[in-house]
Order: structure tokens, then sequence, then C-alpha cells
């Protein structure tokens, strides 16, 4: 990635507004356009230096899946005809809602 | 003149206008007044009788008001203006009183059969009163949908009822149709043509599945209703002179089409689907004319460059890649180049498919020519930011030597839906999309105005064509990360220049950006 730096963690924290906290590949996670803004070391936010993101809109359920998401992502990114990942019916507004807040 | 010798009953009003058409005539008359005084015999027989004999002994009143209209009335005025207007009332009243006559009368009497008497004489007369509740009846949905669909669907049912698989609903100046007006013509089953005079022999066994003609021709439609493409049974579509602006790349559903006429609408683009329907070449399909987009300007006659023929079909695959190389000669001679580079691909494929089966080289191309730039789509839809030095976007989707400059970075490009696509797509199967789109229910979920426009795009798919497919992987999508142009050349084998007819422009829309790759120079469709 052309963010990383020396010296910036592979991993960093995702925190639900239930307080909640995923440690994540940071490789996985800039796929969502707003944690790579937010990590990005010339953007000048705190999340840079800090390698946390605070997502006061998202709750732990929601964040979990998004998550998941990344890593399937991760893990299917140079395959095709890979198969839809499933969401339980109750989250995929949330989910949407989320996704289009994320940019993913 | 015969002219009646008493006054004419009520009973009678409704021939009278007729008479009297006749009346001055003369001839005829004594005709149509030898029919009416046939029937006034019987009519006079049952207005002036008195109480049947064997009548009910009800004293109640509504027997009584039963009895009331037969009383014989006295109208002043020409006889001939008796009656007028009053004459369904007094049907409805008849047909009243004939309803208590039947409910306590056991017996049958001269001066009963008012009603079965009339329903020989004037069926005509009881035709137009139906005709005239029937349109009574009509009014109230007649409100909701317009005229002329109204019209269009009265047609479509003589079509069912008499089995005719041409359904002509030109001129009628049709501005929307919806669903339920052509969904009837799912049920159209052939008629058999033969009359069976014999045993049908072995050959003569048909299926009755119709071949479908719809003709929706010189309306004024915008757009087509989603069922349209349900019925698969149409082969033959005549779309022409309506106002379409697109067309729905759902018609390629419609596999048994064989003619498909689309020309003098507003339509700019074809669906990229229309090049599979396209291939093969036994469709008739006409797109001309249409204001269809142009790659470059091809109206100015083009300095041929010295190719003859007999280089054309020597270049071979180096060559073919070295013609690659002179992509930046100006865009028109580019695609002049990629026309013979895909000319001779093809002449090198069906050389090698020819040693396999002798079938007759087709005369019409199908090639591809250029791509206009890609244009890139952020998860909702909704076009990138741009970063400096991008060209705004040209709604004229011009041809490029570069479609794919200001590709976003490659670590984006996978063909993996976002994870907005994805929980749409979950939200579309699981849930009635419609449910979240009320204005209430949108403010209490706090649905932003991108989520809210997916959706309406999720709830208009689900209720109409369905979704889209994508046009690289085949996948289908709901919202298109990229879209582009390919202008691709269609003509006669021996045209050797482009001309503005000759080409046909073809809108991709594709799933991911990894998706997003334009078709090779050379690449054919036959």
């Amino acid at each position: 990635m052309r963010d990383v730096k020396a010296g910036s963690s592979e991993y960093i924290t995702l925190v639900s507004n239930d307080g909640f906290e995923f440690k994540i590949q940071r490789s996985s996670a800039c796929i969502s356009g707003m944690i790579k803004r937010m990590l990005d070391p010339n953007g000048g936010f705190s999340e840079s230096t800090t390698n946390v993101c605070k997502f006061s809109e998202i709750n732990g359920i929601v964040l979990e899946k998004v998550c998941e998401y990344f890593y399937y992502n991760e893990k299917h990114k140079d395959s095709r005809d890979v198969p839809d990942m499933d969401f339980p019916p109750e989250l995929c507004l949330e989910l949407l809602m989320a996704a289009d807040f994320l940019d993913t | 003149m015969a002219l009646p010798s008493s006054p004419p009953l009520l009973e009678e009003e409704n021939d009278l206008p007729i008479a009297t058409t006749f009346l001055p005539l003369g001839s005829g008359s004594g005709i149509s007044f030898g029919a009416l005084q046939r029937k006034r015999q019987y009519a006079d027989y049952d207005s002036l009788s008195s109480d049947p004999v064997f009548s009910d002994t009800t004293e109640d009143d509504e027997a009584q008001d039963a009895e009331r209209p037969r009383r014989k009335k006295v109208v002043r005025g020409p006889w001939w203006h008796v009656g007028k207007g009053t004459a369904h009332d007094l049907r409805r009243g008849m047909a009243k009183k004939e309803g208590f006559r039947n409910a306590d009368s056991g017996v049958w009497m001269g001066s009963d059969v008012s009603e079965s008497s009339d329903s020989m004489l004037s069926s005509r007369q009881r035709m137009q009163e139906l005709a005239v509740e029937g349109q009574v009846e009509d009014a109230v949905p007649a409100r909701a949908i317009p005229e002329a669909e109204t019209y269009a669907s009265r047609i479509i049912q003589t079509c069912l009822d008499r089995g005719e698989e041409a359904v002509d609903l030109s001129d009628l100046a049709l501005r929307s149709l919806s669903d339920s007006t052509v969904r009837p013509l799912h049920q159209l089953i052939k008629s058999s043509f033969t009359t069976f005079t014999h045993a049908p022999s072995e050959d003569e066994f048909s299926p009755l599945t119709p071949s479908l003609t719809l003709i929706l021709s010189r309306n004024r439609l915008a757009s087509l209703p989603a069922e349209l493409f349900n019925l698969s049974n149409i082969t033959c579509l005549s779309l022409r002179n309506n106002e379409l602006d697109e067309l729905p790349s759902a018609i390629v559903r419609l596999t048994r089409l064989t003619e498909l006429n689309v020309s003098g609408n507003n339509i700019q683009y074809l669906p990229w689907e229309l090049l599979d329907l396209m291939q093969g070449g036994e469709r008739q399909i006409l797109v001309r004319p249409n204001p269809l987009l142009q790659p470059t300007d091809l109206d100015e006659p083009y300095p041929l460059p010295s190719f003859s023929s007999t280089q054309v079909s020597s270049i071979d695959e180096s060559q073919a890649s070295s013609t690659r190389a002179k992509l930046d000669e100006g865009l028109r001679g580019e695609l002049e180049l990629r026309l013979k580079l895909g000319r001779t691909l093809k002449a090198q494929q069906m050389q090698a498919a020819m040693n396999e089966d002798d079938r007759p080289a087709r005369n019409e191309e199908l090639i591809y020519l250029a791509s206009s730039h890609i244009r890139w789509l952020g998860v909702d839809g909704s076009p990138l930011r741009r970063a400096r030095g991008t060209p705004p976007h040209d709604d004229d989707w011009p041809a490029t030597m570069n479609p794919t400059a200001h590709a976003p970075t490659a670590s984006a490009t996978t063909h993996i839906p976002s994870l907005f696509e994805l929980a749409l797509r979950s939200l579309q199967a699981t849930h009635n999309l419609a449910d979240f789109l009320e204005p209430a229910t949108a403010a209490e979920f706090e649905i932003s105005s991108a989520v809210a426009s997916a959706m309406h795009r999720a709830a208009r798919n689900s209720a109409g064509t369905g979704n889209e497919n994508c046009s690289c992987c085949g996948k289908y999508f709901i919202i298109s990360r990229a879209e582009w142009v390919e202008y691709w050349f269609n003509g006669s084998a021996s045209q050797q220049e482009l001309d503005a007819n000759s080409v046909l422009p073809f809108l991709r829309r594709v799933c991911s950006w990894g998706c997003a790759k334009v078709s090779e120079p050379g690449t054919f469709r036959c």
C-alpha cells in the first residue's frame, strides 16, 4: 500500500459505537475509501497516528460484518465467480448505510 | 304514407326515431311500418290489457307499483318525439316489473310476455341498452387508464378471442402501455388454420404456440412495459416512430425475435445485449434513423489509405500487431485500420471454420472499432470525484484511443462486488424495498439520499425488468460501477470505407471495476 509508512503498524483497530474493538489488517481495511482517507498520513487526521478508527454511527454487530467483508474481499480479490457473501436480513439496511458511509 | 292510425305506445318508442328517418323518403317506410304495426299489435295487447285473470292477489304497495307504469300515458307533441330520452328508464322499469311478476305469478299469460315478446322484436334495443350500461361500468376504470390504452387492450382482447398472432397497436397515440394491458398476450393461442373436413394426417399436427407479431409503431411511447420482455413468443416487434430514449437491455430475453424495428425514436445508443441478437445475422434489426452517437465525425469522406484488397487479405498476425502500433495516426485513420484488422482476423477464422463446415459467409459484419472513455462510478453509482486533469464527462461519449485513462488505482480494480452492492442485493432479496422508501420510514432510519436512490433503483429493478447483467462477466448487478460506449462496425463486407451509417454505438455497463475492460481491437462477431 502506498499509504503504509515504515513505523505504521500492520494492524489497525476499528471501534464501534458500543465499544467493540476489531483489530484488522491495514491493507484489508483500506478497501474502504473512508478508512483509507482517515489513515492517510498526509490527511492530517488523528487516526493516522493512533491507528484507531472510532465509528459513532456503526454498532458492533454491523462492524463485525463489515470486517468480515474486508477479509472476504481480501481473500477473493484475484479470483472470479465468487459466491456472494450472505448477510442476515435484519442487518441489510444497516450494512447498506454503513457501506455508504465507509465508501466500500 | 302509411302513418300510424293511433298514437304509438310507449313500448315502441325506440323504433320511432328510425321510422321518422324513413318518413320523408317514402320508399321503405311501408316495410318499416309494416313491421312496426305487427309489433304494435302485440304491444297494444300487452299494455291495454286489463289485469290478468290469474293475477296475483297481493295487495301490497310493491305489486301496485309494478302495475303503475303499465297504465296508458297521454303524450303531447309529435308522435316521433314520444319516449325520446326516456327509453332506458322505461326499459329498466319494465325489467324491474318483470322481476316482480316472475317472482309471484306462476302462470304464463299473454299479458305477462312484455319482456319476452320484446326480446324477439327489439333485441337491438336491448343491445343498445346493454352497451349504455357497459359504458357506465367502464367509466370508472377509464379515468385511471388513458383512453388509448383502453382501446389497445380491447384490440388485444379481440386478438385473443380470434387467436390472431398479429397484434396491431399502431397509430393509437399511446403514451404509455402498462403491464396489465400487455399481460393477456401470454394467453394467446394460435388458431388452427385448417378446417377439419378430414382427419388430420401425421404432418398436419403443429404446436399452437403463437409467433406473436406486436406492432407498436407510430405511438408516443417513452418507455416500454416490463411485461413485454416476458412475452417470449414475440417474433416480430415494431417500435418504429415512438419516443423511446433507450432500448432496454431486457430485449435480449426475446430469444425468438426475428424482426425488430426501433427506427424513428430518440435512441442514442443501443444496449450491449443487442449485439448478441444481431450476431448470427438471422434477425432483421432496423435501428436507423435514430440520433445515434458517432465515434467521431464520419460524414466527410476520408482519404483512403493505399490499401488494396489484396494487401488487406495478405495481412497476417504479425502485420496485425504492427497495425495496432500505428494507433496515433488520427482517430479516423485508426478506425479504418481497426476495421481492416477485424476483417482480416475474421477472414482467417472463417478460413479455419470453412474447413470444418461450409457455411456460406455472411455479408453483414460486426467488427469492433473503438470505445469512449470509461466512466468510473462509485459504490453508490454516482460518478467518482474527479482527480485533477480528468476530462469532464462528455454526454457525446466520443471515441478515444485510450479508454482506460484516468482509471482508479489498481488496488481497487477487483471483481468483488462492493459491500454496498452486496447489502443492497440482500435487501432486495429479503425485503420489500418500497417499505423503506416511505418518507416517514426513510426519516426514521436516516437513510441518506445516495442510499435512497440506490434503493429506488433496486426497487424499480425488482418491479420491472429485473436486474441488469454485467456486460463483461454476465453476473447481475444493481449499481453499475463503470460504463462506456463501444462503437462497432455494422455493414456489408464489401464496404471499403467507414461512414456514419455503418457504425453502431453500444452502451456497456459492468458490475465492478475489474470488469471494466474494453474490447480488443480486431474483435468481431459472426
